[in-house]
């Protein structure tokens, strides 16, 4: 595992400048929460940090190695889980190690090694339109470790997923990283999401994207939503994104309004 | 007493109700017609009833017209076929590869791309003089006219199919080391697998449609050119199984490419499932 550094990141499309001047160190281990409005250029980070956008300004650094595009190194998960309709699971979680020319038989038995530890091999020869949602998003998890990755992104995996999923998950996604202490930077916009899971939550401005706050989260795990540090951080947070979401001009409220997940 | 159906029965009639549908609204547009023969409703001179041309098609129309007009009913439906699939082969062989090459390489998108966009629009029997010109009247040109009638138009389907996939899917592959030809073959083409085989099978219909048309308008041979002769020499008989024998063929190749279609997108077979927690 290792350190994920931001060193002047801006990014800009257009006119329009979705990233601006961020600075970040995201400790090797650690599970860092990016939280903040709509549209402040979270994702984009995410997707600079992958290698699968290139900055306007400044440089992303992996383990102090630039990171010039995508690579076994670094793993994302999108909210869609993005399996491969016409592979099977056990397939989808070894095409990664199969585009790196890993023998068949030494990346399948792989592949199943990750099935076993994810509670999937039952299901390793169905396709991911027979697995529920939860599951398929599992799956994308362990296509992503399967590569060993020094850092794991993640770009709002749980939206998509009903209540009582999206907490199994969450759940999940704690074990896991309390057992193997991998590097995760996860986008979401649920406070409660990050509090539960974050061990460092970094708070972004409105449109054009700034940290305003690195807030360590020092509460011991498996915490709740009433222990008192968690709910002064809650406070804390919500009061930042309202003040946020005030800033933003009518459209840009609009915007905000059409284009934040629904939650069932 | 309680009468039930045993299930496995139920279940057979239920599966068989395509085919029965299919053949009772014919059975039922047959009678109109032999009916509208009959009373004179139709001219049967015009539009002979089911029961002069079915028994016609039965024994064989074997051939019609003299010398070097004279077609043979089996040898027209063999060319026909051939030059149909010829042509589907050769335009599906080359739209595909050109779509995705449009699709990946930005200055083919902006110079080759707005050539097919102006080839799309033009009817496959608009080159059926160029055909002749270029090739005589034989297979040759049947098939160059087939392939430009389809060629275009599955070079579009291809290029927007691609175009259409989620830029998440394309990127989740990027992150896993997918790249180049790799992303191509091993995620693009499956992507798009489903939407470029409807495209094919309605390509199907338009290549058809030309190659009957080419037939009908130049090319003396083949199911188009039989139809001709039948109404050159008033025998409506011959035109009358000419169309139903097109009919029959174009429904039956259609069914074949969507069993094949099945075969191929085989994952969309699988029950959906969701339950799992």
């Amino acid at each position: 595992m290792a350190e994920l550094r931001f060193e002047g990141v801006s990014r800009v499309f257009g006119e329009h400048v979705a990233v601006s001047q961020v600075d970040l160190v995201v400790p090797s281990g650690s599970l860092t929460v990016l939280i903040g409005p709509s549209g402040c250029g979270k994702t984009t980070l995410l997707h600079i940090a992958a290698g699968l956008e290139q900055a306007t300004q400044g440089q992303v650094f992996l383990a102090g190695h630039p990171v010039l595009g995508p690579g076994p190194e670094t793993a994302i998960i999108f909210q869609q889980h993005n399996l491969f309709d016409w592979l099977t699971i056990r397939e989808n979680v070894a095409v990664g190690l199969q585009a790196q020319g890993v023998r068949k038989k030494e990346r399948l038995a792989q592949a199943d090694r990750l099935l076993a530890d994810f509670g999937l091999s039952a299901f390793a020869h169905c396709v991911p339109r027979q697995l529920s949602g939860g599951m398929c998003q599992r799956v994308a998890l362990a296509r992503a470790l399967v590569l060993n990755p020094q850092v794991l992104l993640m770009d709002e995996p749980f939206a998509a997923l009903d209540y009582q999923t999206r907490h199994v998950m969450q759940r999940y996604l704690l074990a896991l990283w309390q057992r193997t202490r991998a590097t995760i930077v996860m986008v979401t916009h649920d406070i409660d999401e990050a509090l539960t899971l974050a061990d460092q939550i970094v708070l972004f401005s409105s449109s054009p994207g700034r940290i305003i706050e690195v807030i360590p989260v020092t509460t011991p795990y498996p915490r709740s939503l009433e222990q008192v540090q968690i709910r002064h951080l809650r406070q804390h947070l919500c009061t930042h994104l309202e003040r946020e979401v005030g800033d933003l001009s009518a459209e840009e409220r609009t915007l905000l309004e059409t284009t934040t997940p629904v939650r069932v | 007493m309680k009468f039930s159906v045993p299930k496995g029965l139920w279940q057979r009639f239920r599966r068989g109700m395509p085919v029965l549908s299919f053949v009772v609204a014919w059975l039922i547009l047959a009678g109109l017609w032999e009916l509208g023969a009959h009373t004179e409703t139709l001219n049967p001179r015009i539009l002979p009833p089911p029961s002069v041309v079915i028994p016609y098609l039965l024994q064989g129309p074997g051939s019609a017209g003299i010398g070097p007009q004279q077609v043979s009913y089996g040898e027209a439906i063999g060319r026909t076929l051939m030059r149909v699939m010829a042509g589907l082969g050769l335009g599906v062989g080359a739209a595909i590869p050109l779509g995705m090459l449009i699709e990946g390489i930005p200055i083919l998108r902006r110079f080759v791309l707005p050539m097919i966009q102006t080839l799309a629009p033009i009817a496959p029997v608009a080159w059926v003089p160029v055909g002749i010109a270029l090739m005589g009247t034989g297979d040759q040109s049947a098939i160059f006219v087939v392939f430009m009638g389809v060629f275009s138009i599955l070079t579009l389907a291809t290029v927007s199919a691609l175009s259409s996939l989620p830029p998440e899917l394309l990127k989740a592959a990027k992150s896993l080391g997918i790249r180049g030809w790799k992303l191509r073959l091993w995620v693009m083409l499956p992507a798009t697998a489903a939407s470029l085989m409807t495209s094919v099978r309605l390509n199907f219909f338009a290549a058809w449609m030309a190659v009957l048309a080419g037939e009908m308008a130049g090319i003396n041979s083949g199911l188009g050119a039989l139809i001709i002769l039948g109404q050159q020499q008033f025998n409506m008989r011959l035109v009358m199984v000419g169309i139903m024998t097109i009919g029959v063929i174009g429904f039956l190749v259609d069914r074949v490419m969507l069993a094949l279609q099945r075969q191929v997108i085989w994952w969309e077979r699988r029950e959906r499932g969701g339950s799992h927690g």
